[in-house]
């Protein structure tokens, strides 16, 4: 075998030479060039790129001239039954063979590239092989086996370049059309890089020709052909299965190798998280990169859209080049924003908004819905804004922005809200801001979904509170906010049905238009009965939480009233009580404590409010008694922020690079993730 | 290691392209120290055995052992032991004739490189030559001298001797074949050259239209085909007997041949006024006779036991 090996080797040395040649060529031609034609940077950034691009051809022309020869010479020249003739296994054959042509390949390209990495340094750069060389490596290796396919098949050196020139042009364009067209039987379109699948048919062509070496005796049968393009089918088939059952497997079951996350969110009352994870993974579940070439590159790979299983910590769903993902709270949908790429199936990407959304049923692990929010295949591009979900999970409302257009600025000029049921159907569209309305008064300042989702409340700046039924109801007004003086206008901003649909909670401010300094603010905060029945003015100061128990029969209000510290009412019906923050927490100032804590509902009417700050984690029940939470768990407070509430009440908490589920009650402690 | 005494047994071997039968039912067995030769008309299907012989073509079916082992099971073991040399065989012309044999040599786990720079010296071809450099039949000696490097008990020539100068057959007659043959090793040779044959071959076999129509040692050929010659009175010819071939009959002579000959046959013929007499054939006329004679007439393969 080795005989045979030195005996390629040397057979198609010749390759080797003109790989010094060419980069001696190259050289020459760069500093040619350089002393002729440049005159400013960018100048010779140009010219580098052209260098760059000439050693890529170069290099893609010996890697096929490795492998070109190796039996179309043998067959053309007569001596392949000499060659058989030999005391030596046809895998042997096959195999030195093989190694001898790889040797040449990397010796012709490593000739190319070396001297030119020392004498265009410019050109190196451009090709970019820090990031590029895992896949230049599968690229050159897919190039290789195809040519050494067809000359297994074929009896001419030139026949077998010309075949694996046209194989490959046709294998990218077959390549690419499937990325973008996507595969829906893997259950992810387009779920992997070409990359990957230029890797299996790289193998199923090196096997295809070791089979037909192997078993088509003197290659001179016609029968070779079958049997070639049969086994590479099969064998390549077989390969894709085995792959996409792993990377499927893959995407279910395994867990990303987490260093770094950001942008957790996990719905109120939720079962399910969203993150960004900054890790190492084997697959993700969609497309990372549409162009070609980015396979297996941990550049663009690190970066992945996980939705989480609260309860286990189990990975439901990773996917990348997301944006605004958010799960519903019975975590059973997970929607986010895609790129344009992610459309172009379309006929045409002119008449597509910027972005387009994906839903995921995470329970049937199949995609119910992706494309531009209905209603926005016309003319105007909008930007998705943000996504959220009604508290049943029925309806998903995403917030889109007609922007002005590039000549105008780019800025948005409309908002409107987009409802839709998860599989995009029923659309309903609430716009939010006009840009031919003369008044803003009119625009919708604050919204909110009724407590089974099937209707919405709006609060206009103004204070018209509505309600909207849905899909496609009527707007019947509730209440309007009492008069103000002429020169002054209402700024309403906070607005919490509750969970019991009975009340309606709004806080707004006042101020005249043109304020100054000596100019009063009036603020106030109401509840609103929702049979459109009154208002009960609770406080006049603008709230900054509004937080209703899970019964929806009490609301906590809390607010930072200039120079005092924050304050905490308790609003039920015919009872008002106030609670002063900050007192519990002596380690802590005044003024620290008004503007640093945090306070989120616990849920449960006779468990009150949890609060989560850097001055401790503490619990006020329904009668205002405050209660510190144990040491552990306040031990995590100077690392940990507060996420949110699950559907058990427990606080989730991250550090960026752990999720915990904290129950402050009971005091325990549970890693998440990872 | 031979299997009762022959070098290469072939049972019914069969090899067909497509609808094409190059092999039908070929059982032949090759007496290990023999100098064999298979002839046969051109598209005989000799070089398709030889092919068959070295696993180069898989049988369709039947089975085939040389040296005692089974061809397509242990192949590679076979051509460990087997010289083989191809009619014109091309090789690598980039080498020289040293790279040619320094390659074989790495492809043997044993080589002697004197037994070929010693055949090499002898037909006046030098190392540095290049291949590309070399007549044709350079180029085949080339290929006949690293063919023996590895001292095979085997050595098959396919045509090997056609395109040789008579010097050059000459030389590879006395110094590889006479040689091999002393050394009690077996050489099968195919080819058409028959009066090279009848001068070396001991052991003869005809292949005509993939059947194996005679093999037995030569001696016993000659004394089996024979050509019968009949004088007789123009109004009393005799009749041709069974399985006679190349008959010709004129006024007063009839001829034919016999590849059944005993003494008594001659006593059967003879009569009122004819005279009998059988005459011995050159092995160039008992290929052309047997040849005709399955093209007229198909018949199983007459095969004397050795």
């Amino acid at each position: 075998m080795k005989a045979l090996f030195v005996k390629e080797y040397r057979q198609g040395h010749l390759l080797v030479w003109l790989g010094f040649l060419l980069a001696a060529l190259i050289a020459v031609l760069h500093r040619a060039w350089e002393h002729g034609y440049v005159k400013t940077a960018a100048d010779l950034r140009e010219l580098d790129q052209v260098c760059a691009g000439l050693l890529l051809v170069a290099a893609g022309v010996f890697v096929m001239g490795g492998a070109a020869g190796l039996f179309a010479t043998e067959s053309a020249r007569g001596t392949l039954p000499f060659l058989l003739g030999l005391p030596l296994s046809r895998t042997r054959i096959w195999l030195a063979k093989l190694l001898a042509g790889l040797a040449l390949a990397a010796s012709a390209v490593l000739l190319t590239i070396v001297p030119n990495a020392l004498l265009i340094p410019g050109a190196m750069r451009e090709m970019g092989l820090r990031v590029y060389f895992p896949d230049y490596i599968i690229w050159a290796f897919l190039l290789f086996s195809t040519t050494l396919f067809w000359s297994t098949l074929l009896t001419r050196a030139m026949s077998v370049l010309l075949a694996s020139l046209a194989a490959a042009v046709a294998s990218l364009v077959g390549l690419v059309a499937a990325s973008q067209l996507g595969l829906s039987l893997l259950g992810y379109d387009g779920f992997l890089d070409i990359g990957l699948w230029a890797l299996v048919w790289a193998v199923a062509l090196f096997f295809a020709s070791w089979l037909t070496f192997r078993r088509a005796e003197l290659l001179q049968s016609r029968r070779k052909w079958p049997l070639a393009f049969v086994s590479l089918i099969a064998v390549g088939g077989l390969i894709s299965c085995v792959v996409i059952a792993g990377v499927r497997f893959a995407v279910r079951y395994q867990r990303t190798g987490v260093q770094q996350m950001e942008a957790v969110s996990v719905p109120p009352g939720g079962s399910v998280a969203t993150l960004w994870a900054y890790g190492d993974r084997v697959a993700t579940g969609r497309n990372v990169g549409r162009g070609w070439g980015r396979s297996g590159n941990s550049a663009y790979r690190s970066k992945h859209t996980i939705a989480l299983d609260l309860e286990t910590g189990r990975e439901l769903w990773v996917g990348s080049a997301l944006v605004q993902a958010s799960a519903s709270p019975d975590g059973r949908y997970l929607a986010a924003g895609v790129g344009r790429a992610a459309v172009t199936w379309r006929a045409s990407r002119r008449d597509l908004p910027t972005s387009a959304i994906e839903v995921w049923d995470l329970r049937e692990h199949r995609r119910a819905y992706r494309g531009p929010p209905p209603g926005l295949t016309d003319r105007q591009t909008r930007a998705i804004g943000s996504l959220a979900w009604s508290p049943k999970g029925n309806w998903l409302a995403v917030r889109a922005g007609l922007t002005a257009g590039d000549e105008a600025g780019g800025g948005i000029i409309e908002e409107a809200l987009l409802l839709m049921r998860p599989d995009g159907s029923q659309p309903v569209e609430v716009v939010l801001t006009k840009p031919s309305a003369v008044s803003e008064a009119n625009d919708i300042a604050s919204w909110a979904w009724a407590a089974d989702g099937e209707a919405m409340y709006t609060l206009s700046a103004a204070g018209a509170l509505g309600c909207r039924a849905l899909p496609g109801g009527s707007a019947t007004r509730i209440w309007r906010a009492p008069a103000v003086p002429e020169d002054y206008r209402w700024w309403f901003n906070q607005l919490a049905p509750s969970p019991s649909r009975r009340w309606i909670a709004a806080s707004g401010f006042s101020v005249p238009p043109h304020d100054s300094p000596s100019s009063p603010v009036l603020e106030a905060t109401w509840v609103v009965a929702a049979d459109g029945t009154g208002a009960v003015p609770i406080a006049g100061a603008r709230a900054d939480e509004l937080i209703w128990s899970r019964d929806g029969e009490c609301l906590y209000v809390l607010w930072h009233p200039a120079g005092r510290s924050a304050e905490l009412l308790r609003w039920r019906e015919g009872d008002l009580q106030a609670f002063p923050l900050g007192v519990p927490f002596p380690d802590l100032s005044r003024a620290a404590a008004a503007h640093m804590w945090q306070v989120h509902p616990v849920g449960l009417p006779d468990r009150g409010l949890l609060l989560w700050g850097p001055g401790g984690v503490g619990r006020v029940d329904a009668q205002g008694r405050f209660s510190y939470a144990a040491a552990a768990v306040r031990a995590l407070v100077p690392e940990y922020r507060f996420v949110a509430l699950d559907r058990r009440g427990r606080a989730i908490v991250t550090n960026d690079r752990r999720l915990l589920a904290v129950d402050v009650a009971a005091g325990s402690i549970t890693t998440i993730y990872p | 290691m031979s299997e009762n005494g022959f070098a290469i047994t072939t049972q019914s071997l069969t090899k067909r392209f497509g609808r094409k039968v190059a092999l039908n039912q070929v059982s032949a067995r090759v007496p290990v120290g023999s100098i064999y030769g298979l002839m046969g008309p051109n598209g005989a299907g000799k070089t398709t055995f030889v092919r068959c012989l070295l696993n180069l073509l898989n049988p369709s079916s039947g089975s085939a052992t040389v040296l005692g082992r089974d061809v397509v099971r242990d192949s590679v073991a076979v051509r460990q032991r087997v010289g083989h040399v191809a009619a014109l065989q091309p090789l690598w012309e980039w080498m020289t004739v040293a790279d040619l044999a320094g390659f074989m040599a790495g492809c043997y786990p044993r080589w002697k490189p004197e037994a070929v720079f010693g055949i090499l010296n002898r037909v006046g071809i030098e190392r540095a030559q290049k291949i590309q450099d070399l007549s044709r039949g350079q180029r085949t000696l080339a290929a006949l001298a690293v063919a023996i490097g590895h001292e095979p008990e085997l050595l098959l020539l396919d045509e090997a001797l056609t395109g040789l100068d008579p010097i050059s057959r000459r030389e590879v007659l006395r110094s590889v074949i006479e040689v091999m043959h002393e050394e009690g090793r077996t050489v099968l040779i195919t080819g058409q050259d028959i009066a090279d044959m009848e001068r070396v071959c001991d052991y003869v076999g005809f292949l005509v239209k993939g059947r194996l129509i005679w093999e037995s040692p030569l001696e016993d050929l000659k004394a089996q085909v024979k050509r019968i010659r009949i004088e007789h009175p123009a109004d009393s010819p005799p009749d041709f007997p069974v399985g006679a071939m190349r008959p010709e009959r004129a006024t007063r002579e009839t001829e034919f041949t016999v590849s059944s000959f005993k003494p008594e046959l001659l006593a059967s013929l003879a009569g009122a006024g004819r005279r009998v007499e059988a005459l011995d054939l050159s092995l160039e006329d008992i290929f052309v006779d047997l040849a005709q004679g399955e093209t007229n007439r198909p018949s199983s393969a007459s095969r004397p036991t050795p």
